[in-house]
């Protein structure tokens, strides 16, 4: 089978939401949100099940390195960060993932391997509590999507 | 003329609430012409009501007439209105490169002529929304009690080359020629820091403003800083005081050492650089960290005080202590006016040899903490690890003054 080439990061989304619903980690009920903006920056996708589980998704073709910085940050605003990429990010990149309490996701041909699980964090209570907001207001039940 | 001019804020719209809650924390607010010109009303009836106020806040418009010496890529509103003040509505045409002689002695005149007439008629043309901001400061403010500018910088120019810094000279001197009630200063503005003392040994007068475009602190190089920190010394050495611009921790290290008075923006604004690039606005608030004397973003500096709370604390009453993260705009920009206000007040009475020391110690303890650390070693780390590089460069600087 011929691989498939992500041309933007919006790609990633699709396979993301496919995994994440067959998974469980998302249900019908579970609300979803892309670029959510938070202290002046914007997280790619926000997703709040019903059971309060609050995860950030910053999607990444490449160059894995550059957005770890940013998925790292999110750990003080929710329950868990991924790093969703297209290119399977090298050994080093993984341990620091786990080092900095990051997930990655990795998405080949439409099919996601997790490489590093995120660990449930302890955010900040109020900046959590102001996404959770957020997401209330902008975001969509994933069984509309 | 810059005395009591020792701390100013460069005034921004947005910043309206810091700049009222503080008053009285700051001496004064450089504000930018392009601003004053464009919002008079706004602008001027909260510049007139905090000057009325009980600390009597100074106010000075910088006339950014540089923007007239470079191919503008748009224009914006500001420039034209900025433009029509100093009588040459053409200057704000896009695309034109100008040239040192395109400034004729005629005008010259009439941009030195337009610019008094502003800045002297800005108490009595600026004041319909007086009401509205004393309100605001919920305090017993008159009209009768305001104040025009404390001070009138001439228009200038980037003395880029020898040609450019006649033209700053004629327009000085023409703006002398008209007779200012106001006292007016020159300002040297040059690219070079080196440069900054042979620029200003061709002035008489005894107050000058200063502008080292491009001088950013966090990214100079010890020589570039130490020449500029030479430069204002032995300005000072021939008897002028001076004011700069833009400043940060440096600057405030020289206060008193060859500088009288310096203005910083509010939450950015240290260094400013001549040529004027369109912008994509100001950067998303950031936290001041008081020891390493920088900005952070919130999330690297709620990194640090999970690492270690006391490389970023802060017992201002602004901030009183709390994660970063957790502190809302305005705290953020109150906490980093109050810091450098506490780092003004500190510099008084400190030996620069001790602040050195303190640079190195936090230093040392900052680069311990995060080797100490889970993050080390990676992305986060290393971003961690710059926001202290310029400290070493700080401190054999002030060592070498």
């Amino acid at each position: 089978m011929k691989s498939l080439r992500y041309r933007e990061e919006a790609e990633l989304a699709a396979p993301l939401l496919r995994y994440l619903q067959q998974r469980r980690r998302v249900t019908g009920s579970s609300l979803i949100a892309e670029q959510v903006s938070l202290h002046g920056k914007w997280i790619d996708l926000v997703t709040l099940t019903s059971t309060r589980i609050l995860t950030a998704y910053e999607l990444k073709l490449n160059h894995v390195s550059r957005v770890l910085e940013q998925a790292a940050a999110n750990t003080f605003s929710v329950d868990r960060s991924y790093l969703v990429t297209a290119s399977r990010p090298r050994e080093n990149a993984l341990e620091h993932a786990e080092l900095l309490g990051v997930g990655i996701l990795w998405v080949s041909d439409d099919k996601i391997s997790e490489l590093v699980r995120a660990p449930r964090h302890r955010p900040i209570p109020q900046v959590r509590a102001r996404l959770v907001a957020e997401i209330r207001r902008v975001g969509v039940l994933v069984n509309d999507v | 003329m810059f005395e009591g001019h020792e701390h100013f804020l460069s005034f921004g719209s947005t910043d309206q609430e810091t700049l009222r809650v503080l008053e009285g924390c700051y001496n004064g607010l450089l504000v930018p012409g392009t601003v004053a010109a464009l919002q008079r009303e706004g602008t001027g009836g909260f510049l007139l009501a905090l000057s009325a106020a009980q600390a009597r806040t100074a106010y000075v418009i910088d006339p950014r007439s540089p923007l007239f010496q470079q191919p503008l890529p748009a224009v914006k509103a500001s420039f034209g209105v900025l433009a029509s003040i100093f009588r040459y509505p053409e200057a704000a045409t896009p695309g034109v490169i100008p040239s040192p002689s395109d400034f004729t002695d005629e005008r010259v005149t009439a941009m030195a002529e337009g610019w008094l007439a502003f800045n002297e008629g800005y108490l009595s043309d600026s004041g319909s929304k007086f009401e509205k901001y004393a309100m605001r400061l919920n305090q017993n403010v008159r009209p009768d009690d305001a104040r025009g500018p404390s001070a009138m910088l001439s228009p200038y120019m980037v003395a880029v080359s020898d040609d450019w810094w006649q033209v700053s000279l004629r327009l000085h001197e023409a703006t002398l020629a008209a007779k200012p009630k106001l006292k007016a200063a020159p300002v040297v503005a040059v690219d070079d820091p080196a440069a900054l003392a042979t620029r200003a040994s061709d002035l008489a007068d005894r107050d000058i403003a200063v502008w080292v475009s491009g001088l950013d602190e966090l990214d100079s190089t010890a020589d570039s800083l130490l020449h500029y920190a030479q430069s204002l010394a032995a300005i000072a050495t021939s008897g002028k005081r001076t004011f700069a611009l833009y400043g940060g921790f440096v600057a405030v290290t020289l206060l008193g050492r060859g500088l009288d008075g310096f203005s910083h923006g509010i939450g950015y604004g240290d260094h400013r650089t001549w040529i004027e690039l369109p912008s994509s606005g100001a950067p998303g608030p950031r936290y001041y960290i008081p020891e390493a004397h920088r900005y952070a973003s919130r999330e690297m500096a709620q990194r640090l005080f999970t690492i270690d709370p006391s490389l970023v604390v802060c017992g201002c009453a602004a901030c009183g202590g709390r994660p970063p993260l957790t502190i809302e705009y305005h705290e953020l920009m109150q906490h980093s006016v109050l810091c450098r206000a506490a780092e003004v007040a500190a510099m008084r009475t400190a030996n620069l040899a001790d602040v050195a020391d303190d640079l190195d110690g936090y230093h040392e303890r900052f680069a311990d903490v995060i080797a100490g650390s889970p993050v080390n070693g990676t992305v986060v780390g290393k971003r961690l690890l710059e926001l202290g590089e310029h400290l070493p460069i700080w401190s054999e600087v002030l060592r070498g003054i």
